[in-house]
């Protein structure tokens, strides 16, 4: 789930030594990251496990990355693609190897309508483009290091933390692509930004841009319309670590409650939403997640600013657990992400709908679920409305804004 | 008035069109070793003449300066005054606006500017080192870290390489990729230059708005003309590798909107501290222009990065549009010691010059070069705009091709805003072709309000931080965990 390109102008630049701690900072959006990079011998290319710490990447002045399950890359000779969202990345490489000239891969990439609602890199031996669907779903923002490289990734921690600075946002419609000597862009045109919701919801890092927005503020500000919509009264408010931190603390704010960071977690910024594992050991991984301070909910009325309720698992066991040892007065549920009722058809989250808690009940029952007292969730149209101030028409299609249980 | 001015560039063509259009009416020769059209048609429509003769030979330049007897001799690059050029024409009695060859060393030599600015506390200084072993350069730029290495000879702007560290995990990468460019570097500028004992310079690298400041002076008296920005990387948004300059903004008044009046006249204080250092170095007069590439930096505000003594180019193409009066006036005045008392008038009027080269400029000249031109000059003076020609040349069969270097530069003035001569700008570049079809490079971005406000921004943060650092003077606290306090003191 997104895409790093790292790209050297000189030959002896070791592009590895950047890309790994790009890499790092794309750990919050998933295991597995594939790698390939265009080495002296041919192209070399391999997965690893960016939360592990054994793992190298080849010596190459260039080097592109893509976190699964939605990103994806593949190699064929001197070519090697990589896509973020719904494309087919065989059919990247078609196009990339059918133009003779850099030119016109890139206007067959562009005018390809299977490739639209993604974002793709290509790497040759010696050049490169990075291209954003038309769509404009899946984001792509450039830096520069220096005089010595153009880099590029869905959001601008991992530009920052490989020494560059953040340049612009790749539009929709619009590819960039050149080499050592050469740089130019390629705009069909007619595209709009419908950047994931999801990405400033929960996926992008908090310290990132997505698209020109700030993710902390934009995060910070929904926590207080979460507030202003959920009509209770709260003595504490306390955020799941560590994407629900920012909203808990506007949520606090706005409703003029103390913010606690009373929930501890021992697995650090460990995305549980995100690991492909079975419902057991997710339930394991979220335990260890979620260890709360003792005595300091005992008699309270409490708000868990939640960033996301899935399926309910989680949070169910830990109400449960939490009345149990700290017998607090109340508990409300806030969720700071609109509800999540369909699968996306960008791959963007790879959800069962069979699992997902707000597309088969109803808020009540979820309330019982819980065994909370109440359940909020981030009205929809606070998200968009935020976001169409930048000229971003974000992506909903997995989201509601009202209850669609049993319709 | 006759005037012989030397070399055939871009910065050339400026000079020549800004030096036709002064009250004067001068006629104008130029020496010249390339075929550069603009300049050919100025010599012509001015009643000069071409001497075809290479720039950097003070015999070829006195003998055309010998049969032309021009009242002024007006060189344009720098390579002839490092070879001295301007000393022998004026031994020869010529009025000459250049400066001799000892003073065109603050230039040539970079470890000579640091030194002086260094015994003369001169401010904006930075800290450096030079060296001549390869070994000791390459051990001294591991352990130093977050550097910039440039050949300590001007080597036409080549070879200076910045290994930045902005965050602590990449010092390791970085001083690893410094020690090699430093060592390959060193072996480098040995064989190829001799007329220098240092080889290279390693300095301290700083961040923050970058602009130049060139200034006309007669040895005593400075004028400064209007502060111009360069564009030094390739690409458009600030990307890719680093180049002579991509284009350049000026105007509308001799600020830039990220420049405030006293950051203007601290940079003048430091070109004219100069120039008083050079005279007491060498008790010669400097006559010419002196140019500070200067650089904004939360350190210490307006810092110099190098000396110029010449005219930058694309810089000078701005000013095309934006000097009022007689530049003849100003050049001779300079030549012979009589600046005081001018009063430089200039348009209000903002100007954006975009410079156009061939793919495989800067890295790769051989890919650059010998491309043919085509440019159609009526659609350029349709928008508006001035052309002015650099790195071309006539091949054997007479066409005009490609040197390797930056083709043309394009300058268009707008009176509302730097956008709209930006846009002018773009639209008289698609007059530029290479008829081989081999790709054109130039940025689009120079000029664009999102380009300036993201300088602005810049210029504020560095502002802010370097004004709370001059309260508490210049001077920098480093502690070094377990070795202690070090103190830098910059004032």
């Amino acid at each position: 789930m997104g895409l790093l390109l790292a790209f050297f102008y000189e030959k002896d630049q070791n592009a590895g030594k950047y890309a790994y701690y790009g890499i790092m900072g794309m750990r919050h959006r998933g295991f597995r990251a594939n790698y390939a990079a265009p080495t002296r011998h041919g192209i070399v290319h391999g997965k690893l496990n960016p939360w592990s710490n054994e793992w190298s990447l080849p010596e190459a002045p260039a080097l592109l990355v893509a976190i699964e399950p939605s990103a994806k890359t593949m190699v064929n000779g001197n070519i090697a693609v990589a896509v973020d969202g719904s494309c087919n990345p065989q059919k990247v490489l078609e196009n990339a190897s059918s133009g003779k000239r850099l030119k016109a891969a890139v206007e067959n990439i562009v005018h390809d309508e299977s490739l639209q609602s993604c974002a793709i890199l290509v790497l040759g031996a010696d050049w490169f483009i990075a291209y954003r669907g038309r769509d404009g779903v899946r984001p792509l923002s450039l830096g520069a290091y220096g005089f010595d490289a153009l880099y590029a990734a869905s959001e601008t921690v991992p530009i920052t933390l490989m020494g560059g600075e953040y340049r612009v946002d790749i539009e929709p419609g619009q590819a960039v692509y050149g080499n050592s000597y050469f740089f130019d862009s390629y705009d069909a045109g007619l595209g709009t930004k419908r950047t994931s919701l999801f990405e400033y919801i929960y996926l992008a890092r908090p310290d990132s841009l997505v698209d020109g927005v700030n993710i902390y503020e934009f995060r910070k500000e929904m926590g207080r319309r979460l507030a202003k919509n959920h009509d209770v009264n709260i003595d504490v408010v306390v955020g799941v670590p560590e994407t629900a931190l920012p909203y808990a603390l506007g949520y606090a704010m706005e409703k003029r409650a103390e913010l606690e960071l009373a929930l501890i977690s021992t697995l650090g910024r460990v995305r549980t939403a995100l690991a492909q594992v079975g419902l057991e050991e997710r339930l394991m991984m979220l335990s260890l997640k979620l260890n709360p301070v003792p005595d300091i909910f005992t008699g309270k009325r409490v708000a868990i600013i939640d960033d996301s309720v899935v399926t309910g698992l989680t949070l169910k066991t830990f109400i449960h657990q939490l009345r149990r040892s700290q017998a607090p007065a109340e508990i409300h549920v806030a969720v700071s992400s609109p509800r999540i009722t369909a699968p996306c058809p960008y791959n963007v989250q790879a959800l069962n709908p069979a699992s997902l808690i707000a597309r088969n009940l109803s808020d009540e029952v979820i309330t019982r679920v819980l065994d909370a007292d109440s359940i909020a969730w981030l009205p929809l149209h606070e998200a968009t409305s935020y976001l169409q101030a930048y000229g971003i028409n974000p992506c909903t299609a997995c989201m509601s804004d009202r209850e669609v249980a049993g319709r | 008035m006759k005037i012989l001015l030397v070399g055939s560039g871009g910065r050339e063509h400026a000079l020549a069109l800004l030096m036709a259009q002064s009250a004067e009416a001068p006629r104008i020769a130029v020496v010249s070793n390339t075929y550069n059209p603009g300049l050919e048609r100025i010599a012509k429509a001015t009643h000069g003449r071409i001497f075809h003769g290479n720039p950097v030979s003070p015999g070829e330049v006195l003998k055309a300066a010998e049969e032309y007897e021009p009242d002024l001799v007006v060189i344009g690059p720098e390579e002839p005054l490092f070879a001295g050029v301007a000393d022998t024409l004026i031994e020869n009695g010529y009025t000459v606006y250049g400066p001799r060859k000892r003073l065109a060393n603050i230039e040539r030599d970079k470890s000579f500017a640091r030194n002086l600015m260094w015994r003369y506390r001169i401010p904006g200084r930075l800290r450096f080192n030079v060296f001549q072993d390869p070994i000791e350069a390459s051990n001294y730029a591991k352990a130093a870290g977050d550097v910039v290495i440039k050949p300590a000879r001007q080597a036409g702007g080549r070879g200076v390489r910045v290994f930045a560290e902005p965050m602590e995990h990449l010092s390791r990468a970085a001083r690893e990729a410094a020690a090699a460019y430093a060592q390959k570097l060193a072996v480098l500028m040995s064989q190829k230059y001799s007329d220098i004992e240092a080889k290279i310079i390693v300095e301290e690298r700083v961040e923050g708005v970058e602009y130049s400041l060139m200034a006309v002076t007669d040895g005593e008296t400075l004028i400064g003309l209007p502060a111009v920005q360069d564009h030094p990387h390739l690409y458009t948004w600030d990307i890719g590798p680093e180049t002579g300059g991509m284009g350049s903004i000026a105007g509308p008044t001799h600020l830039l909107p990220f420049l405030e009046e006293d950051e203007y006249q601290e940079t003048l204080d430091i070109l004219k501290a100069t120039v008083k250092a050079l005279a007491n170095e060498t008790k010669l007069h400097y006559t010419g222009t002196i140019t500070g590439q200067m650089m904004l930096t939360s350190l210490q505000g307006p810092t110099l990065i190098e000396y110029y003594a010449r005219f930058g180019d694309p810089e000078i193409g701005n000013l095309i549009y934006m000097i009022e009066s007689s530049f003849v006036e100003l050049l001779d005045r300079a030549a012979s010691r009589r600046l005081s008392g001018y009063n430089l008038k200039i348009n209000e009027v903002y100007t954006v010059n975009i410079a156009v080269a061939p793919a495989g400029y800067p890295n790769n000249r051989e890919t650059a070069r010998n491309h043919p031109v085509k440019i159609d000059e009526a659609k350029i003076k349709t928008e508006g705009c001035t052309l002015l020609y650099a790195g071309v040349t006539r091949n054997n069969e007479g066409t005009l091709v490609t040197t390797g270097s930056r083709i043309a530069e394009i300058v268009c003035p707008s009176t509302n805003s730097f956008e709209e001569a930006r846009k002018k700008a773009i639209k008289a570049i698609q007059a530029i072709t290479l008829t081989d079809n081999h790709p054109l490079i130039y940025r689009t971005d120079i000029g664009s309000r999102k380009h300036l406000e993201a300088r602005l921004r810049k210029a504020d943060h560095v502002r802010r931080a370097y004004r709370r650092r001059r309260r508490g003077k210049i001077i920098v606290y480093d502690w070094i965990p377990g070795k202690g306090l070090v103190k830098y003191d910059y004032s």
